[in-house]
């Protein structure tokens, strides 16, 4: 059996017949209840109004909420729409900023360049300033050249000397006495220098000659006067000789402990050398000391006045 | 039926006692039919009925027309029923012999007698399912309510009506087919 078949029989149940007498019985005991008006009252004053009209407020209420979201939406679509355009504003402002950056940087870089040139102008100005100065000098020089040929050349022909060839002859004679005085003075100096070098190693005693001083003087030579045209200097200290002196030796066995004592002296230009090793010029205007001699010794005295009467200064 | 049965209803809640006869006349075999099966005999399915219709003029106001009268009538019904369960007696199978002799009664729905032996074992099977499965199948096969009244009648889903439904033909089913009880 399926359950077609059952439910079929379920339906087909039969109905127990009620006794007879319970129908008169339920009917007598009706007892209707005494509000019987208030029975009739109308269902929807019964039903409570929030409960009556909840459907339409639901509505109402999802309803306006859409509104108002959809607003909201359309609001702040509206306003990203004003900030968009704005943005685009900016950009195309951005836009003309950076083409004047870039031009105000390629101005930059030109000024840059133009001053640079400017420089380089100025400095080529001055370059050239000093190139025209410096051919200036270099016709000068050239000048000066033509003319010291010719004086050379003047020189060099005495049978045509003329009143300018005098002049410059005294200017040479002079020159070169100039020449060998200072070179007499500096053999003084080396021979200070070697007397004093023999004193120290012998107990404050200078040589009693210049042989002597062969190990302290480097050369024989320096004892020759460049203005002594009479003697000659030996070549070495074993061809040495009175012969080979220009200079006077006035301190033999001296003592170092008296500085003004003379130690040498130039007979030809007058300079002296004193024990201390200095030397004093003793030739022309400049002299500024006179001799005395003392315990027989010749002692440098210096002067309150030039020999010409002017005063030192 | 069911608007004219809400008319009557309304005229009885009015007081017209005239009305509220033709309400009894209209439910109170169904009624009775229901109480019997359930009780077993006719004094106490009497007694129910009148209990019944009782509490039916006394909530009359309280009606609020969201279900029909009859679906009303029968929650009504099922809650007297359940209260005289907890004071009285548990109802009684009915024996072979009633629903025999009630079916004897009158007209018979049955095409021959084998059909008539078939529905007497399936009525007896009916009696001795769980009280709220037989009660479900009390209104829906024999009383005739939907599966919405049903519920509301008991108080119940309708999706439970469906599913105890569902139960009472799987046993039914089960244990007509089984071959002692064919043999009964």
């Amino acid at each position: 059996m399926n359950d077609e078949q059952i439910e079929t029989l379920l339906r087909k149940a039969p109905r127990p017949v009620a006794p007879a007498g319970l129908l008169e019985t339920l009917q007598s005991n009706i007892a209707l209840p005494p509000r019987a008006e208030t029975a009739r009252v109308n269902r929807t004053e019964t039903t409570p109004l929030l409960r009556r009209w909840f459907p339409a407020i639901s509505f109402a209420v999802i309803f306006l909420s859409c509104i108002v979201a959809i607003a909201v939406q359309t609001n702040q679509i509206a306003e990203l729409n004003r900030g968009n355009e704005t943005l685009r504003g900016a950009t195309q402002n951005l836009e003309q900023l950076r083409r004047d950056n870039a031009e105000y940087q390629k101005l930059q870089a030109e000024h840059q360049e133009l001053e640079r040139l400017r420089k380089d102008f100025a400095e080529l100005q001055q370059l050239r300033a000093e190139v025209a100065q410096l051919r200036e000098q270099i016709q000068e020089t050239e000048k000066l050249r033509a003319q010291n040929q010719q004086l050379l050349a003047a020189n060099n022909q005495p049978a045509q000397s003329t009143g300018n060839d005098d002049s410059f002859a005294r200017f040479e004679a002079d020159a070169r006495a100039e020449a060998e005085s200072v070179y007499c003075i500096n053999n003084l100096k080396q021979i200070g220098l070697a007397a004093r070098i023999w004193a120290t190693d012998n107990g404050g005693v200078y040589p009693p000659n210049w042989l002597s001083m062969s190990n302290e003087l480097s050369t024989p030579k320096v004892l020759v006067c460049r203005g002594d045209k009479g003697r000659t200097a030996a070549r070495s200290w074993n061809e040495f000789g009175p012969g080979n002196v220009s200079y006077e030796f006035l301190n033999p066995n001296g003592s170092d402990k008296t500085p003004m004592v003379l130690l040498a002296r130039c007979p030809i230009h007058g300079h002296v050398g004193l024990s201390d090793g200095s030397v004093q010029s003793g030739s022309g205007l400049g002299r500024t000391f006179t001799i005395i001699v003392k315990d027989g010794k010749q002692v440098y005295t210096p002067l309150n006045k030039r020999p010409d009467g002017s005063p030192y200064e | 039926m069911s608007d004219h049965a809400e008319t009557l209803c309304d005229r009885a809640g009015a007081g017209d006692l005239e009305a509220a006869s033709e309400l009894v006349s209209l439910y109170y075999e169904r009624i009775f039919a229901w109480f019997r099966r359930l009780c077993g005999n006719d004094d106490d399915a009497a007694d129910l009925t009148q209990r019944t219709f009782f509490k039916v003029w006394t909530s009359l106001n309280s009606f609020q027309r969201r279900s029909t009268f009859s679906t009303w009538l029968h929650g009504i019904a099922h809650h007297v029923y359940v209260d005289w369960r907890r004071t009285n007696r548990p109802a009684e199978a009915q024996t072979d012999e009633w629903w025999e002799a009630c079916a004897a009664n009158g007209p018979s729905p049955f095409e021959d007698a084998a059909e008539r032996d078939t529905a007497r074992r399936l009525f007896a099977l009916v009696e001795r399912l769980e009280d709220g499965v037989r009660e479900v199948v009390h209104l829906h096969y024999y009383q005739g309510l939907s599966l919405s009244e049903t519920s509301e009648a008991l108080g119940i889903a309708t999706s439970t009506v469906k599913y105890r439904l569902r139960e009472a033909l799987d046993v039914l089913r089960s244990q007509t087919n089984e071959p002692k009880l064919r043999a009964v």
